[in-house]
């Protein structure tokens, strides 16, 4: 079963800041445009796409941090876009975040003791002492040692800062946490152990994962799903092998022809992605990658195909490709 | 003679908890034309070293030693005014945040056209240039077709707009367009494609590429990619705590390390082509910049340490194709 479920969710916000702007300018930026989206539980879903594309908006909306402008989303069977903020207190608990930078998550004015302690008691996980030595131990299970409750955040590197802040998320028992670009900002020797890290926890704490990222290696890697976004719209879902195996989007197929790696050679012309991202704003009718496609036809201008089951092999898991291109082969 | 001659270059920082020695005895040459990469995690003290070929380094930090020879001359004994015609002409910069680097309140296409104004004949008063007086119509055209070469649609527009206009790619692209305008002989680009996406990465790398071997530039490309490294350089320069720890051809270095470090580092890097491949973790932190071994940078988080390695830090032994920095290459020692 799953346990968070994304239906029909969109995000529009505004262009600008002021209350003419806001009430009575028809400029909205589509972040999120139509998101159906399940996390099996105990996976850890991907989600991947250029900046811009609405990934941690639809991190935040799953978390709904943002409110939807339409849709809804379901945790556990409940949909907690309709609950009341007191209602939705438990649900928080169950829910936590990880963000790219941890310096910026993390309050320089508290000790990491206090940091812990103060989500601890917040949701009710345990109070005083007990806090305090619950505190410890997450210390000890993300890879630090329990008397650095007594230092700052500053006092840490990068990677152990970024440890303080999965083991803020993992106090409060959470079933379900959203990792927006976690390893992002780390040099590669510091993000393999933090991978490591969140692999090994997953696993102890019975964690669902949804891994936010722009990073196609790490996703082979961590993954066992993945959706593809762009323009706000998911474009392609599949299980992380298949995927990679045969992506069948063009537009996944294009995000791999601009994977490098560290292997001497010459940039291979042509491969890539031509051109940018159309604006949010306005984007292109139809299909919207259709602008940047390089297998567009005259109906892509005019229908946005949908995302839908394309399961050519029979072997492989369920996968859905919203693109016109299958449409044939499914008739 | 070569463009840019680094020798042994050390340059601390005095803080208040001690000496931090950024950069310990540094050698690097880059002849005309030439790509070399400089490769390293954070702390490694590569940005550092770019900021001293510009003599850019700031209190409290200050170059303790060594020597920086561009074209010959010894740029750390050259005058503030020296200095300035130097920067931004023949030696031009691009930096990681062009955001950072552009004034958000004047257009792009101003900014470029000063550039290419002030280097161009000598000096211009100050109030003539407050004034806008200085505009010229040949250093517009020149603007606008660089702007055009580095791939920004519709140039003649886009240079009456603001840096906030651009898209992230567009602004780098400009910002690319700004270190060329000058034809430097030398250009230090310091993370330049870090913070984009990577089909836009690749579009500037490819672009760059291009531009700099139609002007014979050469350039120095700081980054803590690897990846980037071995599309784009001819020869690599890999730093670790401060200092080198192999210097060779891309093709040598990445395709078989020498140094166990440059192995770490590669291995370290999840690929989607190897999903069967666990990635190696380094043990350890980097060692803490106040207080660095005696012996080896690398020795406490080497898989092949010997005794030895904890005495001194090893010379770098010339096998040929490249450089180490470690003992296990002493036998293959020309």
């Amino acid at each position: 079963m799953s346990l968070v479920e994304a239906q029909g969710l969109r995000k529009y916000f505004s262009t600008g800041s002021g209350f003419v702007a806001r009430y009575f300018s028809d400029e909205r930026v589509h972040a999120v445009d139509g998101v159906d989206l399940e996390i099996e539980r105990g996976q850890t879903m991907g989600l991947v796409g250029e900046s811009g594309c609405g990934k941690s908006t639809l991190g935040n909306l799953l978390m709904r941090i943002h409110e939807p402008t339409e849709g809804t989303v379901s945790f556990g069977g409940t949909d907690i876009t309709a609950l009341s903020g007191s209602e939705l207190r438990p649900y928080r608990s169950e829910m936590q975040m990880v963000f790219q930078n941890p310096q910026n998550s993390l309050n320089p004015k508290h000790s990491v003791g206090k940091i812990l302690r103060k989500a601890i008691e917040f949701h009710d996980v345990a109070q005083g002492d007990e806090a305090d030595a619950l505190a410890r131990q997450y210390l000890s299970d993300v890879g630090l040692r329990p008397e650095h409750v007594e230092r700052y955040p500053h006092e840490f590197s990068g990677g152990q800062q970024q440890r303080i802040a999965i083991a803020r998320a993992l106090s409060v028992d959470p079933e379900f946490i959203v990792l927006d670009e976690p390893v992002s900002a780390l040099d590669v020797s510091v993000q393999a152990k933090i991978l490591d890290l969140i692999e090994e926890l997953k696993v102890e704490y019975d964690l669902t994962l949804l891994f936010i990222t722009h990073d196609l290696n790490v996703v082979r890697h961590v993954c066992d799903e993945v959706s593809v976004m762009y323009l706000g719209e998911i474009v392609e879902n599949a299980p992380t092998p298949e995927l990679f195996e045969d992506p069948y989007h063009p537009y996944t197929r294009a995000l791999f022809d601009s994977i490098t790696l560290p292997e001497p050679g010459e940039l291979e012309a042509g491969g890539g992605i031509k051109g940018e991202t159309p604006s949010p704003i306005d984007p292109p009718s139809g299909c919207r990658f259709r602008t940047r496609c390089p297998e567009a036809m005259e109906e892509c201008e005019t229908v946005n195909p949908e995302l839908v089951e394309r399961e050519r092999d029979t072997t492989a898991g369920t996968r859905r490709t919203a693109c016109h291109l299958y449409d044939a082969v499914d008739d | 003679m070569s463009v840019l001659q680094i020798d042994d270059l050390h340059t601390y920082f005095d803080t208040e908890s001690g000496t931090v020695r950024a950069v310990e005895g540094i050698d690097l040459t880059i002849e005309a034309g030439e790509i070399v990469g400089l490769v390293g995690e954070s702390g490694s003290g590569k940005s550092v070293t770019a900021s001293s070929i510009m003599d850019l380094v700031q209190h409290p930090g200050r170059i303790a030693d060594g020597t920086v020879r561009y074209d010959g001359q010894d740029v750390l004994s050259l005058s503030e005014d020296e200095l300035a015609e130097l920067r931004g002409g023949e030696i031009s910069m691009i930096f990681q945040d062009p955001m950072d680097a552009f004034n958000p309140t004047q257009t792009v296409g101003r900014q470029l056209h000063d550039v290419l104004r002030s280097h161009r004949e000598g000096s211009v008063h100050p109030l003539v240039r407050a004034l806008g007086l200085d505009h010229d119509a040949d250093c517009k055209a020149a603007v606008v077709e660089m702007l055009d070469a580095v791939g920004i649609p519709n140039p003649e527009a886009r240079y009456s707009d603001y840096p906030h206009e651009f898209s992230g790619g567009m602004i780098q692209r400009a910002m690319v367009g700004m270190a060329l305008l000058c034809d430097p002989k030398l250009v230090l680009a310091d993370e330049p494609t870090t913070g984009l996406d990577v089909s836009i990465e690749r579009q500037i790398l490819g672009l760059f590429k291009d531009l700099v071997e139609e002007l014979d530039t050469a350039v120095l490309w700081i980054t803590h990619d690897l990846s980037v490294v071995a599309k784009l350089c001819d020869r690599v320069v890999v730093m670790y705590a401060g200092k080198v720890m192999e210097v060779g051809s891309t093709e040598a270095v990445l395709s078989d390390p020498a140094s166990p470090y440059t192995q770490a580092l590669l291995d370290s890097i999840p690929r989607y082509d190897r999903p069967d491949e666990e990635m190696y973790v380094m043990e350890g932190d980097v060692p803490d910049p106040l207080n660095r071994p005696d012996g080896c940078r690398f020795a406490d988080r080497c898989p092949e340490v010997h005794d030895r390695c904890h005495d001194h830090h090893p010379p770098r032994f010339d096998t040929g194709d490249r450089e180490v920095a470690c003992y296990l290459a002493e036998g293959d020692a020309e």
